[in-house]
């Protein structure tokens, strides 16, 4: 169970059946995430992982593109103060590119995932990335297990695969991929 | 200040502005739509607590008014009760208490009435040519299943015909029943009254396509033309197919 404190001091419970990070975490994938780095978040949503992640590393951009949930990333970056709210499309990584990064989170229910992925990889050249796939999102009647090996393939074309595990009891479906230079 | 509290700032002020000047689309309607729902349903859930609580006291004016609207303004009146099946015991201050509740659901009558009226107005100010077609109810019902004025815009005609049966469309494209012909524009009027459902249906939903898209853009106001031209078509459909055959034999040859 792992828990953050907020800045009233009180500690929230990071649920690992909301969030993908926590539950990865659970499964015991190293996500090398260090005090130092400055995280470019992916697919930030209302910010509840981007909450948790923000008290872990030094800096962290989130991107998302909903307005609707943006408004209340909005409210948490006014509090938080290294969070930046980024509202973009994050298929198109050159209309923020004066942002930096050491460490990337993608989690985005998108059809192209892997390709957003491998897009903001080359913009802004992490140390590390981490890629959460949403097999029902690339495809609803293939088997997930087809899907996964085929955006493995994809991604095995530029980058070399460190880890990779299924989020299974928590999240129906998905697959979390570590990845490096 | 460092590089990272430059960006920051000049991030929050652009997110800032884009919310701020981000186009609302259809969301006045839908969301004032959802209440709408929501207060009928707690009218009618309010009102059977209501018929529940009065037959105890005056069971024969309930049965009488089948109606909730009539029904809770005949309560408000407080009749006298002349011979009745009713408690005996009720005294004044329980009578009271029952006035009470049925005003705030005369209250809640009148205010679903002001909502309506403002759904009305919201509707013909965004997509006028839409509702000509196909009327305030069902343009609100098809935008709340698209889930916004723009994705109902860039729907086909097909998909908007069968807004609302997407349970018996996915049952027919497992492989089980018949193929739906009609969601939310079974409500139609056209639809209602013809004997052949699917094909006018599908002439509505043609046209309705048409006009939600120029709705969006913000075009010239061209209902009146569109639903013409569905009435003139079923005009000459409705007749006897061998007269129908005839006259077009007619026609043809001049």
């Amino acid at each position: 169970m792992r828990l953050t404190t907020n800045n009233q001091g009180r500690e929230v419970f990071w649920d690992p059946y909301k969030s993908k990070l926590a539950a990865a975490l659970n499964k015991k994938v190293n996500i090398d995430l260090k005090k130092e780095d400055s995280v470019l978040y992916l697919g930030a949503s209302t910010g509840t992982t981007v909450f948790h992640v923000s008290k872990r590393c030094k800096e962290v951009f989130a991107v998302e593109i909903a307005p609707r949930v943006m408004r209340e990333l909005v409210f948490l970056a006014e509090e938080e103060k290294n969070i930046v709210p980024i509202l973009e499309d994050a298929n198109h990584p050159e209309r923020y590119k004066d942002v930096f990064c050491n460490w990337l989170f993608q989690d985005v229910a998108q059809k192209n995932q892997v390709e957003i992925f491998l897009k903001n990889f080359r913009q802004f050249k992490p140390r590390i990335g981490l890629l959460v796939i949403k097999a029902r999102n690339v495809n609803s009647i293939k088997e997930p297990e087809e899907v996964f090996k085929q955006c493995e393939e994809e991604l095995k074309k530029e980058l070399r695969i460190l880890d990779k595990k299924s989020l299974d009891p928590y999240q129906k479906d998905h697959l979390i991929f570590v990845v490096s230079k | 200040m460092s590089k990272f509290e430059e960006i920051r700032k000049k991030y929050l002020r652009e997110t800032r502005e884009k919310l701020s000047k981000k186009d609302i689309g259809g969301e006045l309607i839908l969301q004032s739509f959802k209440s709408l729902k929501e207060v009928e349903q707690s009218i009618n859930e309010l009102c059977t607590k209501l018929r529940e609580w009065y037959g105890y006291y005056y069971p024969e004016l309930e049965h009488e008014n089948k109606n909730n609207e009539e029904f809770v303004k005949k309560v408000l009146e407080n009749p006298k009760r002349k011979i009745s099946i009713g408690y005996e015991l009720f005294k004044e201050k329980d009578v009271k208490q029952i006035l009470i509740f049925a005003e705030q659901i005369q209250n809640l009558f009148n205010y679903k009435k002001k909502l309506e009226q403002y759904l009305d107005i919201l509707i013909e100010e965004s997509c006028p040519n839409t509702k000509v077609l196909a009327g305030s109810s069902i343009t609100c019902l098809m935008l709340e299943q698209a889930g916004s004025l723009k994705n109902l815009m860039e729907m086909p005609s097909s998909t908007i015909q069968l807004l609302g049966a997407e349970k018996a469309l996915f049952r027919h494209l497992k492989g089980e029943g018949k193929s739906p012909k009609f969601g939310f524009l079974y409500g139609h009027e056209l639809v209602k009254r013809s004997k052949d459902k699917g094909k006018i249906a599908k002439l509505l939903a043609d046209k309705i396509s048409i006009a939600i898209k120029i709705d969006y853009f913000k075009g010239k106001f061209i209902g009146d033309k569109l639903r013409k031209e569905i009435e003139k078509k079923l005009t000459t459909n409705s007749k006897p197919q061998t007269k129908n055959h005839k006259s077009n034999y007619e026609t043809y040859n001049k």
